[in-house]
């Protein structure tokens, strides 16, 4: 491969096209092509789009101005919502703390429990929250418990496995230490190694408490209550004005979650 | 104070190989008696850190036997090797403490492995371990105690292995292995930990196994120096018997830099000389 | 070596201290079971209903085994619309979000009123999930995939605009500093001071973004956004059970294949 030229120090840079070696050529020519053929598939074109703005327009002045009144009437879809999103992240929060001391390399007793263990948070994290609502309303019917049930399944995945990468990562030189004392592993892990992983654990719980809170809004469009299952109805009869007022309330409901989020963020890590 | 009936340490045979490699260590025999105060001189990679670590099967010989105050650390289950290591402290070159909790639970934790299930888990102490804890820290130089609920993070790297030297000491122990001790303190601290960890060693009668590679520190405060060179002892004796011959053949194999002070004249010396 | 009296004090101190740690962790705690039982109650949390629904998804997936392979030749192209939707969502928003961005950082818009308009904007943008945008937009485009794209274009103009101010207002203060002493034009100084600072962070969220954008238009497809979310909803709602497996295997492992090539460009890019 030829070597790139290198710009040389007292003339003008060189553009960014000419220093583009043979290879990087290539690599961008098959970018450009993927993209082409993108575009095409999807129907994305400046022509579709402008075909389609008059139809937008009408769309934006169905849903402004918003439908006031009917907020006072969400109360309890936001209740919901926001139950969701607790309960959903208090369970995964407590689940996944046994299951990524056995996904972490260094403290998992046996990679027979380790590696099987890994492939079952892998395959909670792989599918979509919406895909595991689908397959949990079938065992428990419609309605929130479905939601929460579908959420602890994926954040459990997600949260699970980050704990695990955090405790691999945890400095090993306190562990030695306690381990040279004559502790036994589990006392090694809960004072040497759980106060590394500690802040970690908490930061991760706050954002997947967002997370939740807005993944159970998508839910409710599968059944599973709350304000997305109204903006869901709503949407769907067209009644635009109704649905944009519950938008406000749902991005109002997220800044007030991220709003205490950082507060505890700075009080506890 | 040596007691010349009782040895505290005995190794026989002693190998350990990783894999294919030549053997970190090789068919080592040792007698450590009582109260010695043994350093291990040598520099970086001959071995000293892996014997060390042997004497409390923080790494398990490939061959040969490990014997501490009478006991065959080999020969040992789980629970029993735990409890044998109560009795022995250790202290590291880079101190290795838990960096968010405060001093004190730091050095409580040198009583973690008696500690029973239910305290462990709720992190509460019982009034005896935390007056060790106290006391402890006073022995090792550090008697504030505004200074004891301190994050352990937030102490400079001298009083950081200060708390190092207290956590071994609150295990109350027979025999304290040091690895490196004064390797990342600045040469003012070092001073003030070697004669630290030298009067605990000679005033409460603990052995003390220290691996060291800064010739002065081990000619002014060993009672024994054990010089290894790849895995095989090379020189073992008083300081006095430490001539400039022996320092040249221990660190021939030195090519890097060194911290002035310490083995450099000896290194220099063996440069010199091809 | 410490008297009796200083050893005393020492412990009464750190017995109080201890006491009033304890006090907060069981405060703490009650809230947080509080908040517990309050929300299993309102979502009709029931381990007993869980447990007894569990022998009707048994049933579920015995009647979904095996997966049937023959519709793999007519999953391809919803397959690859999925990850093409992904692609251009991702991508086009870079072009977008990064004006954004810069309006919205305090440190290098215009004025504050500007950034914080921005900032509402961008927060509105990321926290609608894509899905309402999706259904909105097929009710005004139609079905397909277009509407798959722009409803991930909205809602990635929002996440990465996030990324990119917060990168744009940790970059160094000194830099933006001394290019402005040397003269340059508002977008000399944006051009070339800060957008080398922030290029590894845009990569990374950029790489993030795909990431998601894959996992989102899988599931794009049940209001009728394309690819093959579609397929699947299709395959449910008909009862061919083995087809709609034969989806979900397809969209786990193209997810994972997508995570692997993920990490792959970001440690050779980072």
């Amino acid at each position: 491969m030829v070597a790139t030229p290198r710009p040389v120090p007292g003339l003008p840079p060189t553009s960014a096209i000419s220093r583009l070696g043979p290879t990087q050529m290539i690599v961008a020519g098959i970018v450009a092509l993927l993209y082409w053929k993108s575009l095409n598939d999807t129907n994305v074109s400046f022509a579709e789009l402008v075909r389609g703005v008059p139809a937008i327009i009408e769309l934006l002045r169905q849903m402004f101005p918003p439908d006031w009144k009917y907020g006072l009437t969400l109360g309890k879809a936001v209740v919901e919502t926001l139950q969701i999103g607790i309960i959903a992240t208090l369970v995964a929060a407590v689940l996944a703390l046994p299951l990524a001391f056995l996904a972490a390399k260094n403290v998992s007793p046996h990679p027979v429990i380790y590696y099987p263990v890994r492939l079952v948070l892998t395959i909670f994290r792989g599918v979509s929250e919406l895909i595991w609502a689908l397959l949990v309303v079938v065992a428990v019917g419609l309605g929130p418990f479905a939601g929460v049930i579908a959420l602890v399944i994926y954040c459990v995945g997600v949260i699970a496995k980050l704990l695990a990468e955090a405790i691999e990562a945890v400095d090993p030189g306190p562990l030695e230490a306690m381990t040279a004392a004559g502790a036994s592993r589990w006392k090694v892990f809960l004072y040497g190694a759980w106060p590394q992983v500690m802040p970690l654990f908490l930061s991760y719980c706050l954002y997947y408490w967002d997370h939740n809170t807005r993944s159970a809004v998508v839910l409710g469009f599968v059944g599973a209550g709350g304000i997305g299952y109204t903006l869901f109805f709503d949407i769907s009869a067209y009644h635009f004005e109704k649905a944009t007022m519950a938008m406000i309330i749902l991005i109002a409901m997220i800044v007030i979650i991220d709003r205490i989020c950082l507060y505890l963020r700075k009080k506890v890590i | 104070m040596v007691d010349a009936g009782q040895n505290m340490v005995e190794v026989r045979n002693l190998t350990k190989s990783y894999g294919n490699d030549r053997p970190a260590i090789r068919d080592i025999s040792l007698t450590l008696k009582r109260g010695e105060f043994v350093v291990l001189l040598g520099p970086s990679g001959v071995g000293k850190s892996t014997l060390l670590r042997t004497l409390n099967f923080l790494v398990r010989p490939s061959s040969g036997s490990v014997m501490v105050d009478g006991q065959d650390l080999g020969k040992m289950s789980g629970k029993e090797l735990l409890r044998a290591r109560q009795h022995i402290g250790m202290i590291f070159q880079e101190f290795n403490l838990v960096n968010r909790m405060s001093v004190l639970t730091n050095v409580l934790c040198g009583r973690l492995g008696a500690l029973g299930f239910w305290r462990a888990l709720t992190y509460s102490f019982p009034r005896q371990d935390q007056e060790r804890a106290v006391r402890a820290l006073a022995r090792a130089g550090l008697e504030d105690p505004e200074m004891y609920m301190r994050r352990a993070d937030m102490l400079s790297g001298g009083q950081r292995q200060r708390v190092g030297i207290a956590r071994a000491l609150v295990q109350e122990p027979k025999l304290i292995l040091a690895d490196e001790p004064i390797a990342s303190l600045d040469v003012i601290m070092r001073e003030q930990i070697m004669e630290l960890i030298a009067d605990i060693a000679k005033r409460d009668g603990i052995t003390v196994v220290m691996s060291l590679h800064q010739l002065d520190a081990a000619r002014k405060y060993a009672d024994r120096i054990i010089a290894l060179s790849a895995g095989v002892i090379t020189f073992d004796g008083p300081p006095a018997d430490l001539d400039a011959a022996v320092v040249e053949r221990i660190f021939r194999k030195e090519g890097d830099a060194r911290d002035p002070g310490d083995e450099g004249a000896a290194a220099g010396m063996a440069r010199a000389n091809g | 070596m410490a008297s009796a009296a200083t050893l005393d004090r020492t412990l009464g101190f750190v017995v109080a201290r201890r006491k009033a740690t304890w006090r907060q962790f069981l405060v703490v705690g009650a809230v947080l079971v509080g908040l517990a039982i309050w929300a299993a109650r309102g979502t009709e949390f029931d381990i007993p209903k869980l447990i007894e629904g569990l022998p009707k998804f048994w049933e579920l997936l015995g009647r979904m085994m095996p997966p049937d392979l023959s519709v793999l030749n007519k999953l391809m192209k919803p397959l690859l619309e999925t990850l093409e939707m992904a692609l251009l969502g991702t991508t086009i928003p870079i072009f977008l979000a990064l004006p954004l961005a810069f309006l919205a950082a305090v440190n290098v818009s215009p004025h504050p009123a500007v950034s914080a308009v921005a900032r509402i904007l961008i927060g509105g943008l990321r926290t609608v999930p894509e899905l309402v945008w999706a259904m909105i937009l097929v009710t005004a485009v139609g079905l397909g995939p277009f509407p798959g794209v722009l409803a991930l274009t909205l809602h990635t103009i929002g996440g990465l605009g996030k990324f990119y101010y917060e990168a744009i207002e940790a970059s160094s203060p000194g830099l933006i500093e001394a290019m402005q002493a040397t003269g340059a034009s508002r977008f000399k100084v944006i051009w070339f001071g800060v957008l080398p600072d922030i290029l590894p962070v845009m990569m990374s969220s950029t790489l993030f973004y795909w990431e998601y954008n894959n996992r989102a238009s899988t599931v794009l497809g049940l209001v009728g956004a394309g690819g093959i979310g579609l397929a699947l909803t299709h395959a449910m709602s008909d009862f061919r059970y083995p087809e709609a497996v034969t989806c979900l295997i397809l969209i786990v492992l193209i997810l994972v294949v997508i995570d692997r090539i993920s990490a792959y460009l970001r440690s050779k890019i980072i």
